[in-house]
Order: C-alpha cells, then sequence, then structure tokens
C-alpha cells in the first residue's frame, strides 16, 4: 500500500489537513489587482505632477538653453516626488511581475513596458489640464497634504525664469 | 473506459471528495519523487519532501484554476518547497538571475533528437548532479518530465526565452561533461 496516499487521505478524514477555503484566496487575487491599481495610479499621479511642476516653472524647457539651463532643471527639479514616482514604477513592477503576461517576457520588457504606459497615461493627463483645476480647487479649499503640495509647485519657479514673453 | 483528467479530478477534490485526491497521488507521486531526487541531487528526504508537496496542494486546491492545467500547477508547489529546502541547506545562492533580464535567441537544436539508451541516461544523470541547480531543473523538466518551455517558464515565473537560454546552457556542460567521461 502506498504509504503517502495512505497516510494523507487518512489525515485529511481525520480533519489534521484541511482546504484553505476559497474566498481568501479571491481575496488575496482581488486585494493583489487592488494594490497594482493603487499604485500605478500614485506612479501615474506623481509622475504627472512632476510634468506639471516642471512646466509651471518652466523648468521643462531649461535645458533647451544649453548649459546652464541644464544646471539649473538639475539644481531647481522637485527631486523628492520624482524619487517618490520612482519608488512607486519599482513597486508597480514588482506587483506585476508576479501575472504570467509579465513573468512569461524578459525582465527588461516588463520593465519597458510598465515605464512606457506610466508615462504615456501621466502625458495624458498632463495634457488634460487636470492639475491646473485640482490646483484652483487647492486654492479655495484646503485639503490636508494636497494643498501644500500645490502651493509648493506655485513657488517652484526658481529665480532668473521667467515664462512668457 | 475513458480517463479523467487531472483537472476534472481537482474539480471533485474542490467540490469535497476526499479519494479523488487519492488518485492525484497515485498520478504524481513517482514524478515528483524523480523531478526531486534529480533536482535536489539527493536520495534520503525525498519522501517527506513530496508528502509536504502533497499537502500543501490539498490545503491550497481551492486555488487552482481548473481552466488551467493541473501538472504545472503541481510542479510549480513541488518547485518553491524544493528551492526552499537548497536554500536551507545553503546549496542554490541565486539572488538574482541575469538569464531573466534580456531577451535571448531560441537554440536551435530539436528536443527530439536526444534519446537515450539506459545506459547513456545512467551516464547523463551521474553528469546532471554536477550542473548547478538552475540548470539540472529545467533539464529535469524537460527531457524528464516532458514539460514545455512555457510550462517551465509558468513554474519557474521565469520568461520563456530563460528556460531555452538555460537548457542550452545546461546542454553544452552536459556535452562538455560527458566527453571527459568517454575519454
Amino acid at each position: 500500500m502506498n504509504t503517502i496516499k495512505e497516510n494523507l487521505i487518512k489525515k485529511i478524514q481525520a480533519g489534521e489537513i484541511t482546504m484553505v477555503p476559497r474566498w481568501q484566496f479571491v481575496l488575496r487575487a482581488t486585494l493583489g489587482v487592488l494594490g497594482v491599481l493603487i499604485v500605478a495610479v500614485l506612479a501615474v499621479y506623481f509622475l504627472s505632477f512632476v510634468l506639471f511642476t516642471l512646466n509651471q516653472s518652466g523648468l521643462l524647457f531649461a535645458p533647451m538653453f544649453g548649459w546652464s539651463g541644464v544646471m539649473l532643471f538639475v539644481m531647481a527639479s522637485p527631486w523628492f516626488i520624482i524619487l517618490l514616482t520612482g519608488l512607486f514604477l519599482v513597486v508597480l513592477y514588482i506587483l506585476v511581475s508576479q501575472y504570467a503576461f509579465s513573468y512569461r517576457q524578459p525582465l527588461v520588457y516588463s520593465l519597458v513596458g510598465v515605464v512606457l504606459v506610466v508615462v504615456a497615461v501621466a502625458s495624458l493627463i498632463h495634457q488634460s489640464n487636470m492639475h491646473e483645476r485640482m490646483r484652483g480647487f487647492m486654492e479655495r479649499h484646503e485639503v490636508p497634504g494636497m494643498s501644500p503640495l500645490y502651493r509648493g509647485s506655485l513657488d517652484e519657479r526658481p529665480e532668473g525664469v521667467v515664462a512668457g514673453r | 473506459m475513458i480517463e479523467e483528467t487531472d483537472e476534472i479530478i481537482a474539480v471533485a477534490i474542490q467540490q469535497g471528495d476526499t479519494d479523488a485526491f487519492g488518485i492525484l497521488i497515485s498520478r504524481y507521486e513517482e514524478k515528483l519523487k524523480r523531478y526531486a531526487r534529480r533536482f535536489l541531487a539527493r536520495e534520503e528526504d525525498v519522501s517527506d519532501l513530496v508528502q509536504d508537496v502533497f499537502i500543501k496542494a490539498y490545503e491550497h486546491i481551492q486555488s487552482f484554476d481548473t481552466t488551467q492545467r493541473f501538472s504545472p500547477w503541481i510542479y510549480r508547489i513541488a518547485h518553491n518547497s524544493f528551492v526552499n529546502e537548497l536554500r536551507r541547506k545553503d546549496r542554490w545562492g541565486m539572488v538574482f538571475d541575469a538569464d531573466t533580464i534580456l531577451p535571448a535567441l531560441p537554440g536551435t537544436e530539436r528536443t527530439d533528437a536526444l534519446t537515450l539508451n539506459t545506459e547513456q541516461q545512467r551516464v547523463v544523470e551521474q553528469a546532471l548532479t554536477s550542473l548547478p541547480a538552475k540548470y539540472r531543473e529545467v533539464v529535469v523538466l524537460h527531457y524528464f518530465e516532458n514539460l514545455s518551455y512555457q510550462e517551465i517558464s509558468d513554474i519557474l515565473h521565469v520568461p520563456v526565452n530563460t528556460v531555452g537560454v538555460r537548457l542550452s546552457r545546461a546542454r553544452q556542460s552536459l556535452e562538455t561533461l560527458l566527453i571527459d567521461h568517454i575519454s
């Protein structure tokens, strides 16, 4: 008689080994997808906010004015938010790499795919003037954590940089 | 009588048929023991490890998607258990795998060209133990357990191309080892 088979069936019938209920796996999978969505939204939001801030301060075009423009860009960019965006991108990649459509591809493809999707959506949001409207809202209402962020973006313009004619 | 597929049996287990689990144990016990012996390159503790694999499989059977194949699912559980065992014995040592980063061209060799007689198989198995675990595992899964590149990719959670690269390197290493053995 097969000992593993006999042993396990006995233990299962005695209730020593039990199945983890399906709802736990459904919950885990749902939380996984939710986690991916939340991190993706945060990555997109912060990247589009970086584009908005750079655009508002005129820094987005600074590198076009030679070496001093590049230096100005490096010195005055919102590095904390850029690093935060990078962190969300890395977390997003790690979460996505658990799914077959990602791990079946070479790491570089999945990574580039994640970055491209986030950059594309962030650019669309930037084009939609969403942050402009949000800044208007934040000026009228005090939203903890958010209003200082948008006020900060207005004060980002470094000395000597003038937007417009 | 038509034999029921593993997936149909898995549905029965999910619905509470304990005896159906016995059928899957009968079907996979020898396969998993063979995989364990070759992957871990040793004989001892194999029964205990395989028993643990079946316990995990039963506990997690409700997570099995019955529209997918059962075999890669149970081999994935076995892979995780065996890797943990190698880590515990400090014989895994793979923190980051460079093979998974870039795409690579698949090998040109045909799988069916590798048909071995018993003596050759014994020599190959001996040579297998000299390979690093990550190469040994793909050889075992592909040539001994007859799993496809995609199934191996799903078991190891590495890109399909990486499976091809590892197999190609394993073949080269085996070739060198076998030439040394013959000479």
